[in-house]
């Protein structure tokens, strides 16, 4: 692997898609087990017991990493299966888990103190003071920083802490305080942060009336796509509300990030990781991102003059649009 | 149930096929699920939850609906001609054209893009969609590869011709569009 600037973190909900993201060109691959204890817990997604095994071996073998992600909160006096996804996640040769819960990481940090502990977003740490807590703590090694920050303010924190930073680089574009978002549960009883499910397939229905697209969540209409519109997913925060005859965006339109065209910047601001998000996607939409960011990051890496980012990433993004997001906020 | 599922079933009845060439396609694409489900076990594995729930794939540019029913394991899943009837029991419906459904199947396109873009319709239960999807997508199904294993010590050479011949068909059909 090429020592590039910024490490490439990917995802994968299946096995398949972990090699075809390590064919691509990953540095990393995170998962997450087949349960309630990661937040992609999706119908026919994720990983078995076996299935991680053979999964790591396969990225070992490449001289990648996989990550796990249990990042959910565990459930008030039923930890069990939190407690038996890290243990297993350690014994499988996971080279770090992502966790979110105090409690979590006070307990892989006590029975598992060699296992490399990383923060998940689901955390929403944004501060130096969290972090440095979570780091002096528990021994934290790295953190996913929220999607609430610019550039600017990631360069101030990666001074300010003493581990490494990671951001979201591609795909779904969540708006709000992750793992404190509860506008999933309101609507559908199941929560992202305790179920792993935000707007869960259970619960989302789509219907063609005509030409239009009706999206609905638990029952609420969310949007209705007019036709050639773009869609996008049933989420409440990227939902269409009507007031009268006018309907509008109340938080997010139907978007994902994309960061091809300032991974310059966020090299400068101390940034060791890039995260891919989309473990709930398929291996072509993997394959793809994987591929076209590895060409990037090498590109920076060797000094090469950036392309722009291409409209193939555009075709993947949600809503078929992208945006910075807050990395740059237009709106300050 | 959406309206527009009971809408593309009549298209069956535009296009009857005389009942010994339906018996004999049905029999080929059930045929083609079991050597799937076998050669792709884990599908069967990831669909477990969703035993006896049946999904209508329509291909828009062809006349017929097809009927899934998935199947507790190690059962392989059904695969027949949808009649009218079945807009009222199957849970969901996938439509797109044949082309598109036939990469879906291989994992070769993004199931989510496609539905961004409007190539790809979904309607009713999401839940055993995404099943499908993820279990699908998993699979690494290679249907030239998957068919022409069934010629034993012959299927290599096959395989190779399958191969030109669908390149060539590709070249062919880009040329004449």
């Amino acid at each position: 692997m090429s020592k590039a600037l910024l490490e490439l973190v990917c995802p994968a909900g299946t096995p398949a898609a972990l090699r075809d993201a390590i064919d691509a060109g990953a540095d990393v691959v995170y998962v997450g087990f087949r349960d309630e204890t990661n937040a992609r817990n999706f119908p026919g997604l994720n990983f078995s017991r076996p299935e991680l095994r053979d999964g790591i071996g396969y990225a070992h073998q490449h001289g990648r990493e996989v990550f796990v992600a249990i990042n959910t909160y565990a459930a008030a006096g039923n930890q069990a299966a939190w407690h038996r996804a890290i243990d297993d996640a350690a014994a499988l040769g996971a080279d770090a888990v992502i966790i979110a819960d105090i409690g979590l990481l006070d307990y892989a940090s006590q029975r598992h103190p060699s296992l490399r502990l990383h923060l998940s977003v689901q955390a929403a740490a944004s501060h130096a003071d969290a972090i440095r807590f979570y780091h002096e703590a528990f021994g934290v090694r790295r953190v996913v920083l929220p999607r609430v920050l610019t550039v600017a303010e990631i360069a101030k924190l990666t001074r300010q802490i003493p581990v490494e930073t990671e951001v979201f680089a591609f795909g779904g574009m969540c708006p709000m305080a992750e793992g404190r978002c509860s506008l999933s549960s309101y609507v559908t009883g199941q929560s992202p942060n305790r179920q792993g499910v935000c707007s869960p397939a259970s619960h989302v229905r789509y219907e063609q009336r005509g030409d239009k697209l009706v999206s609905s969540l638990g029952g609420s209409t969310i949007n209705i796509f007019g036709k050639d519109e773009k869609a996008g997913y049933p989420t409440l925060c990227k939902g269409r509300f009507a007031v009268g005859d006018y309907a509008s965006y109340l938080f997010e339109e139907p978007t994902s990030l994309s960061t091809g065209d300032i991974l310059k910047d966020l090299a400068e601001a101390g940034v060791k990781a890039l995260k891919i998000e989309g473990r709930q996607r398929g291996r072509a939409y993997v394959a793809e991102v994987v591929r076209q960011f590895r060409e990037l990051v090498d590109g920076l890496s060797a000094g090469r003059a950036m392309p722009a980012a291409t409209a193939a990433l555009r075709q993947l993004a949600e809503g078929q649009q992208d945006t910075f997001g807050a990395y740059r906020k237009a709106w300050r | 149930m959406p309206i527009s599922i009971a809408r593309s079933l009549p298209n069956l009845a535009r296009w009857p096929l005389p009942p010994g060439a339906k018996s004999l396609a049905e029999s080929v694409l059930n045929g083609l699920a079991h050597l799937l489900a076998r050669r792709h076990s884990t599908v069967l594995e990831r669909l477990a939850d969703f035993a006896g729930a049946s999904c209508l794939i329509v291909p828009h540019d062809l006349p017929y609906p097809l009927l899934l029913t998935l199947q507790a394991p190690p059962a392989a899943p059904h695969l027949r001609f949808a009649t009218p009837a079945d807009a009222t029991q199957a849970r969901a419906t996938i439509r797109a054209d044949m082309l598109t459904l036939l990469q879906l199947l291989e994992g070769k396109l993004d199931g989510d893009a496609l539905f961004f873009s409007r190539d790809l319709v979904v309607e009713g239960d999401m839940e055993v969609v995404v099943a499908l999807r993820n279990a699908v997508d998993d699979a690494g199904i290679d249907l030239v590869a998957d068919v022409v294993s069934l010629l034993g010590p012959f299927s290599s050479p096959a395989e190779r011709l399958a191969r030109h011949l669908i390149s060539l068909g590709s070249r062919l059909h880009r040329s004449a569009t």
